[in-house]
């Protein structure tokens, strides 16, 4: 039994996202090592992603967030880059950390999906499901398939 | 890189392939095809499938191996265990660490529960994870809620659960928007539209992807999510039996450390979260599986055992083109993308035997026609396969088609030196799902009380057929109804007295029924990784099932100082690098093989892992740098042949301490007996006049 290796390294900051602010202040707030990279490449040398370690700390340290999520995108979380970082980074959790901030306050939200979850609340399916619900299986076959499929 | 025959028979291929492109194979007809299915589909095998003898779903069919697992004994003597003490006491238990299990411990969180959540390996040891298909949910104008219950519906055969489905697309966009709110970067337009695609059975583009692997996204927004909060995650601990109270309640678990394989933890927990995922490693008449290593159906046989309902046991989907070649990725599906873009199926003779476009079925059975009839291509493992015809998407449309379309299979073939631009790949038909599992209602309660479930561990939301990117909806949606549900269900609750009673039951079940010397459940770890003994007798033997205090807890196996001391006083008085030496004496090594060999002995290779640790901290080297010119290499043989001779050693022992390999017992040793002496003489070799820049260094060392 063990539990999780980061959290007894202490390697992960803990923050509530929520609270968060997307800028170049924040990410090094949360995580203050962020400007003590050494710049020696072991982390990209490390990666079995072949992501470009060193590349997404020096835009992280440059405050472009959405470069970072954008160049780390296809980290596996296996901490090998902070396994072999000699200035004590955890690379892998500032990448986290910057990908979370764009996904949840850089990236423009879809219109369309907000209508849809308050028609879904205000209810305005229900009496369609309920119907569909209760159709015996001939009817329900028949309606599968009359169904358009849009090209 | 395929093996000299595999080439052999794909230079046929290769000879044949222009009048495969040309050739029109026609489909077959409804007649023909249902005599194919009946005479090769899995499904209609003898002996594939038989009844369930004893427990809740008495008298249901179900998979043998199945059967087998969910009628064995319990692993825990229940005279044996004290439930006055217990570890833990918390509010809400969470089994299992895929995204159902990850899901329902943070919206029990968000409702106010004290949480545990607990899992047989690590955290990202999940069919989640390495899930790369997307997620459903009617986001578009042309879309509703309503057409997603239809697909869904119609896509599993009109078996599904009606209040299920409801469920699941009423969730659905909500799902998305809470899954953005936590960070997960969707595909988007530039102006925030979400890019939508089309999936498996849907009438609508509806499938939201996030490039190729939203599981993993997910995934890790999730983790963070549970460390933020600082919910507890235990890793390498699975649940071997539910504890009940008086009142034929669900009250928490007995797990077992897979490490030690000695302790077993108590943990009372007011509600239960089963998420402990899939049954595809059970190897259902020895089919290869798309499923994750432990996906053992270990949730199954612990919630049958209490009583619990389960459904549709029978409804297995296999997909006809999983990986059989290389080995490493045996059972890994192929999308249908690739037949769709225009690859056909050839047998060893190059020729085609069936219309590449026919349903999932028909495809199934006529692959394991061919192969039982003797077309199929042996692999070197001695497994059968048909050929895929891959080079053809490129001859129909043009070089450079897989690398743009497909760059997910391609890079994974392009691991094992395979091009498939060039060469075809050999599949052969793999377990993909198993629809049945625990019966559910839409707040993801069982039939026993206290007792929730979500994930792939429950039935009936996909009836008999899975829409492969509903997987994901499901998992979410009912992973935080199950977490909710159980949060609030805990505020209300009051356990009676713990008890095991219902193994002792279950004992006197299997004895009428005479089946009571059926192997145990769960069995945790696959078959073939166990070599058929899969459980040790003595894990739970009465004098090992007292809970150890942490210091007495044991640790991993190192070398024993008292064993190895006179031949270690001689290595460490000998003049050349000792770390060679001390790891040889080493117990334990830091490679992977201490990961893999989890049921034996916890012994690693003790073989250089070339880290350079020993090469940088060696202080000869460090004051005459120009010595690193002599060799690329950093290994402790690059340090004890090249980098130094034997002789011009300091012995200052600073290499073992450095080695990762070394046994900290050897390390304490060198430290507490040697390092004054070492240090003393070092000292004493200050203001030596052949060594001037040694003062320098050793001052710095000292201060």
């Amino acid at each position: 039994m063990t539990m999780r290796r980061e959290i007894i390294l202490k390697k992960k900051a803990v923050y509530e996202l929520s609270q968060l602010t997307p800028s170049l202040k924040q990410v090094s707030t949360v995580y203050p090592e962020l400007l003590k990279c050494q710049v020696c490449n072991k982390c990209t040398m490390s990666c079995p992603q072949d992501i470009n370690v060193m590349e997404y700390i020096s835009s992280a340290v440059r405050g472009e967030i959405a470069e970072v999520a954008d160049q780390s995108f296809s980290c596996i979380m296996c901490g090998l880059c902070a396994e072999r970082c000699s200035g004590g980074l955890a690379p892998y959790h500032i990448a986290l950390l910057c990908r979370r901030l764009y996904g949840r306050y850089l990236l423009p939200r879809s219109r369309n999906l907000s209508n849809i979850v308050f028609e879904i609340e205000e209810g305005r399916f229900d009496a369609e499901l309920s119907e569909l619900k209760k159709m015996d299986v001939e009817e329900l076959r028949r309606r599968y398939n009359e169904r358009d499929i849009v090209p | 890189m395929y093996s000299i025959e595999l080439n052999e028979s794909i230079a046929r291929i290769a000879f044949t392939r222009e009048k495969r492109l040309k050739e029109d194979y026609p489909q077959i007809s409804e007649d023909e095809k249902s005599v194919l299915i009946k005479q090769n589909h899995a499904d209609f095998i003898d002996g594939g499938v038989c009844e369930l003898l004893v427990g809740p779903n008495k008298g249901d069919c179900a998979p043998k191996e199945l059967v087998e697992l969910l009628q064995g004994n319990s692993l825990v003597d229940p005279d044996v265990v004290d439930l006055e003490a217990v570890d833990y006491d918390v509010d809400v238990l969470v089994l299992g660490s895929g995204g159902a299990g990850a899901t329902a411990a943070l919206s029990a969180h968000e409702n106010g529960a004290k949480v545990m959540l607990v899992t047989k390996f690590g955290f990202f040891d999940s069919d989640t994870v390495k899930f790369q298909g997307g997620i459903q949910a009617a986001s578009k104008p042309n879309d509703s809620p309503v057409i997603h219950y239809l697909d869904t519906i119609g896509g599993g055969f009109f078996d599904n659960i009606p209040d299920l489905v409801e469920v699941m697309v009423r969730d659905a966009p909500s799902v998305i928007q809470w899954l953005e709110s936590l960070g997960c970067i969707f595909d988007k337009e530039a102006d925030g539209t979400l890019r939508t695609e089309f999936g498996e059975g849907t009438s609508r583009k509806r499938v939201h992807n996030a490039r190729g692997c939203l599981g993993m996204e997910m995934m890790r927004n999730l983790y963070d999510e549970l460390c933020n909060r600082g919910i507890p995650i235990l890793e390498y601990l699975p649940g071997i039996e539910l504890i009940t109270d008086d009142i034929a309640q669900v009250a928490g678990a007995i797990l077992i450390n897979l490490e030690s394989k000695k302790e077993a933890i108590r943990i009372r927990a007011k509600t239960v979260v089963l998420a402990t995922g899939g049954d595809g490693q059970l190897h259902y008449q020895g089919f290869p599986c798309v499923d994750h290593y432990g996906a053992m159906a270990d949730g199954l046989a612990l919630a049958y055992r209490v009583g619990a309902k389960s459904l549709l046991l029978d409804a297995i989907q296999y997909i006809p083109t999983g990986i059989i070649f290389p080995e490493q990725m045996v059972g890994q599906p192929i999308d249908a993308k690739v037949r769709r873009l225009g690859a056909k199926f050839a047998n060893i003779r190059g020729e085609q035997f069936i219309y590449h476009l026919e349903t999932d079925d028909v495809l199934t059975s006529a692959i394991i026609r061919e192969c039982t009839n003797g077309f199929g291509v042996k692999t070197p493992k001695g497994l059968n396969g048909i050929w895929l015809d891959t080079p053809m998407i490129e001859v129909l449309h043009g070089p450079g088609t897989i690398q743009r379309e497909l760059p997910s299979i391609y890079n994974e073939f392009k691991t094992f030196n395979i091009d498939i631009t060039k060469e075809p790949i050999l599949v052969y038909p793999s377990h993909y799902f198993s629809n049945g599992g625990i019966k559910i209602d839409s707040q993801g309660a069982t039939s026993i009380p206290n007792l929730y479930a979500a994930g792939k561990v429950c039935g009936g939301v996909h009836g008999r057929h899975l829409l492969r990117d509903n997987l994901l909806l499901d998992v979410i949606v009912f992973g935080r109804r199950a977490g909710k549900a159980a949060a609030e269900r805990a505020k209300e609750v009051k356990l009676g007295k713990l008890t095991l009673e219902h193994i002792r039951k279950w004992r006197d079940e299997l004895k009428r029924s005479g089946l009571e010397k059926r192997s145990i459940s769960p069995k945790l770890i696959p078959d073939y990784a166990t070599h058929g003994k899969v459980i040790r007798a003595d894990w739970l033997r009465r004098e090992r099932f007292e809970i150890r205090k942490e210091e007495e807890r044991p640790r991993l196996k190192e070398v024993d100082i008292k064993e190895i001391e006179p031949i270690l006083n001689e290595i460490l008085d000998t003049s050349a690098p000792p770390v060679a030496r001390a790891r040889l004496l080493s117990k334990r090594g830091l490679s992977v093989d201490n990961k893999l060999d989890i049921m034996e002995n916890v012994i690693g290779a003790k073989t250089c892992l070339g880290c350079g640790n020993c090469n940088d901290v060696c202080p000869i080297i460090a004051r005459e740098p120009h010595r690193r010119e002599r060799t690329q290499e950093r290994t402790s043989m690059a340090l004890e042949t090249v980098l130094l001779a034997p002789e011009e050693c300091d012995r200052c022992y600073a290499c073992i301490i450095a080695c990762p390999q070394v046994d900290t017992t050897i390390k304490y040793y060198v430290v507490n007996r040697r390092m004054i002496e070492v240090i003393s003489w070092l000292d004493s070799r200050i203001g030596d006049k052949d060594e001037p820049d040694l003062d320098l260094f050793i001052e710095e060392a000292l201060s």
